[in-house]
């Protein structure tokens, strides 16, 4: 019984002094023939399934709007001129992907 | 009792002592820690400067002196802290802060969090950064109204430019 509780306020030390886990977001793509695959999630481990990715034109103009699946990946059919890639997962959690970091 | 039972009899008082002794050493880093998180070295251990943003002002410090923390698939993150000042306490609805020019509001990069006099945000360091690079900082209004200023890598943060010089070598 005595043992049970060192071990009970041993742990109650370790979980109140366990630091604050924060999620930074990240996002790779690279080309898979003629498409663009996407892998995007958070360095907490958590996933991105569901999260927005849009293809966006150097002008500004949304191309392609896509959410993440089930494995936090997806594919996408990159445009023929400029754009770049924009993983968004709400305020401040948001990645750019620059056409010359997809290879 | 046997030999093993008397030797770790004999020897458990000095493990007793070294449980007590080795969390010692790891004292000053444990110390400097909650002295930057409970503020008692001021915004963080190293003030970079106040920054004009149009009609506000806010303070930036770099949180803790040293090379960028690498935060598993998210790559090497750098922590800034920021202070609103005057004005920009009650104006001022969200800070951003980016290592390289933001295209729009939405990818200002990372949000300051807490309170508006000491606010903290770990910022990505990109693949192709450098000391040349520009630090953005980008303040959102609560009108809407968005402010942006910028200054080199290597004058927010020396250590950082110093890793990324070292990193490319």
């Amino acid at each position: 019984m005595k043992r049970r509780s060192v071990l009970a306020a041993l742990a109650g030390v370790v979980l109140a002094t366990t630091p604050a886990v924060a999620d930074y977001p990240f996002c790779a793509c690279r080309r898979q023939a003629d498409a663009v695959f996407c892998r995007a999630g958070f360095s907490d481990g958590e996933s991105a399934e569901g999260a927005l990715l849009e293809v966006i034109a150097d002008d500004g103009s949304r191309l392609q709007r896509l959410t993440f699946g089930p494995d936090s990946t997806l594919t996408f059919t990159p445009p023929s001129s400029g754009y770049y890639v924009l993983f968004d997962a709400g305020p401040g959690l948001t990645v750019e992907v620059e056409p010359r970091d997809i290879r | 009792m046997s030999a093993l039972a008397a030797r770790w009899r004999r020897w458990r008082f000095h493990l007793s002592a070294l449980a007590l002794i080795v969390p010692l050493g790891f004292a000053p880093g444990y110390f400097r820690q909650l002295s930057l998180e409970d503020g008692s070295v001021g915004l963080g251990e190293r003030t970079i400067g106040v920054q004009r943003l149009g009609r506000w002002k806010a303070t930036l410090a770099e949180f803790a002196v040293g090379p960028p923390v690498v935060e598993g698939p998210a790559g090497p993150i750098k922590t800034f802290s920021l202070a609103l000042e005057s004005v920009a306490v009650d104006d001022v609805k969200a800070a951003y802060l980016k290592i390289g020019r933001p295209r729009s509001i939405r990818s200002a990069g990372a949000l300051f969090e807490g309170a508006p006099y000491r606010q903290t945000a770990g910022v990505a360091v990109p693949a192709d950064a450098n000391g040349d690079s520009e630090v953005w900082l980008t303040l959102e209004g609560w009108d809407g109204s968005i402010e942006q200023a910028s200054l080199p890598l290597s004058e927010a943060s020396p250590s950082t430019a110093a890793w990324l010089a070292a990193r490319a070598k």
